[in-house]
């Protein structure tokens, strides 16, 4: 009976619609960036699920279907960035030259650090695309073989960690200007990044709002060279 | 057509993006090419800005909640979590700084540079 009940798809989603809304009120009442809707409404179901017992796979019979509208998600992303084609057009050299370099960086740099501790493979893998927006880091983990469960909460916390201390690491290196500023904040840290740098001006959340795009593009496209060329993955 | 019409070009961006991803040699996962094939749709005008606004809109606020029954596969994971969780959030931690330099230092280098030969700034 209860199976039966939990097995309904409804179910998933009623218990992720309601969990996300608590999430986000939550959120909006205390503004600590650790208390990121994401993290609070999915301690709240994986809390429900393992106290209850009710079997994952009933669960997922609901979620797949929420989780299922990244895809058509991915492809609005492309508005973000046509409204911001002008300023693309304004700065394309610096722009694009500091995405590509912020891109690779951070695959190289986690790659080889997640390496140096001794994490196994699909962990590595897992890591790799962890500083752009999450639909797309799912995709280009499961490409490479990674676990996109452990890619999505990697890229939340990616995204808190940069919002968190980038308005502090900008500052200490004397980061001033609001191109800099927003491609710094978009290609670390993505759309958590970018809520952080709409707070520091106009300019720096739209520059930063075009480089969750680029610098998934850009990711997507070098991450496989990368890893295969100078890790041998 | 109105809503309807708006995530009907949405799915059907996104489910060519899908169909490029069957030939064997496209680079990029199928998401990023809907995503790459909607751009080239807006910036050619083939399709104008209004006739997915909403639509848009839409999956872009409610952007989170569509990856969280991803992090809730995390329970088949949590032996993983329990041995690595630590050296996770530190590589996460610190490489999240490193790109953020990068790209900040890149960028006021290149800014310099460029402000030689303009003083205009935005």
């Amino acid at each position: 009976m209860i199976d039966s009940i939990t097995a309904n798809p409804l179910f998933g989603i009623c218990i992720t619609l309601a969990a996300y809304a608590l999430g986000v009120k939550i959120y909006s009442r205390i503004r600590i960036s650790i208390l990121h809707p994401v993290l609070t409404s999915s301690a709240i179901i994986l809390v429900i699920i393992i106290l209850t017992g009710i079997p994952l796979e009933n669960y997922q019979n609901g979620g797949w279907i929420i989780s299922f509208m990244l895809g058509p998600a991915t492809v609005a992303l492309a508005v973000p960035l046509y409204r911001q084609f002008q300023v693309l057009k304004a700065h394309v050299v610096v722009i694009m030259v500091s995405i590509t370099v912020g891109a690779v960086v951070s695959i190289i740099s986690t790659v080889a650090f997640a390496k140096l501790l001794g994490l196994p493979a699909d962990l590595v893998l897992s890591l790799s695309p962890k500083s752009v927006t999450t639909p797309i880091a799912i995709e280009v983990s499961a490409k490479l073989g990674g676990l996109p469960s452990i890619t999505a909460l990697s890229v939340v916390f990616t995204g808190i960690i940069g919002a968190v201390t980038g308005p502090w690491l900008l500052k200490i290196l004397r980061i001033n200007h609001p191109t800099a500023k927003g491609l710094a904040m978009g290609t670390a840290a993505h759309a958590i990044g970018t809520s952080r740098a709409l707070e520091m001006g106009e300019n720096e959340g739209a520059v930063s709002s075009l480089s969750i795009g680029l610098a998934a593009i850009i990711t997507a496209l070098s991450a496989p060279y990368i890893l295969s060329l100078l890790f041998n993955i | 057509m109105g809503i309807l019409g708006e995530f009907l070009i949405l799915a059907v961006v996104a489910l060519s993006g899908s169909l490029m991803n069957l030939i064997p040699w496209f680079p990029l996962p199928g998401a990023v090419s809907g995503m790459l094939l909607m751009l080239i749709l807006l910036l050619s005008g083939i399709i104008k800005l209004e006739r997915v606004t909403n639509a848009a809109g839409f999956f872009l606020k409610f952007l989170p909640l569509f990856f969280i029954p991803f992090v809730i596969n995390l329970m088949k994971e949590s032996d993983v979590i329990a041995a690595y969780g630590v050296k996770l959030i530190l590589v996460i931690s610190v490489t999240t700084l490193l790109t953020m330099a990068a790209t900040g230092l890149t960028a006021k280098l290149l800014l310099s540079l460029h402000s030689g030969k303009k003083d205009t700034d935005d």
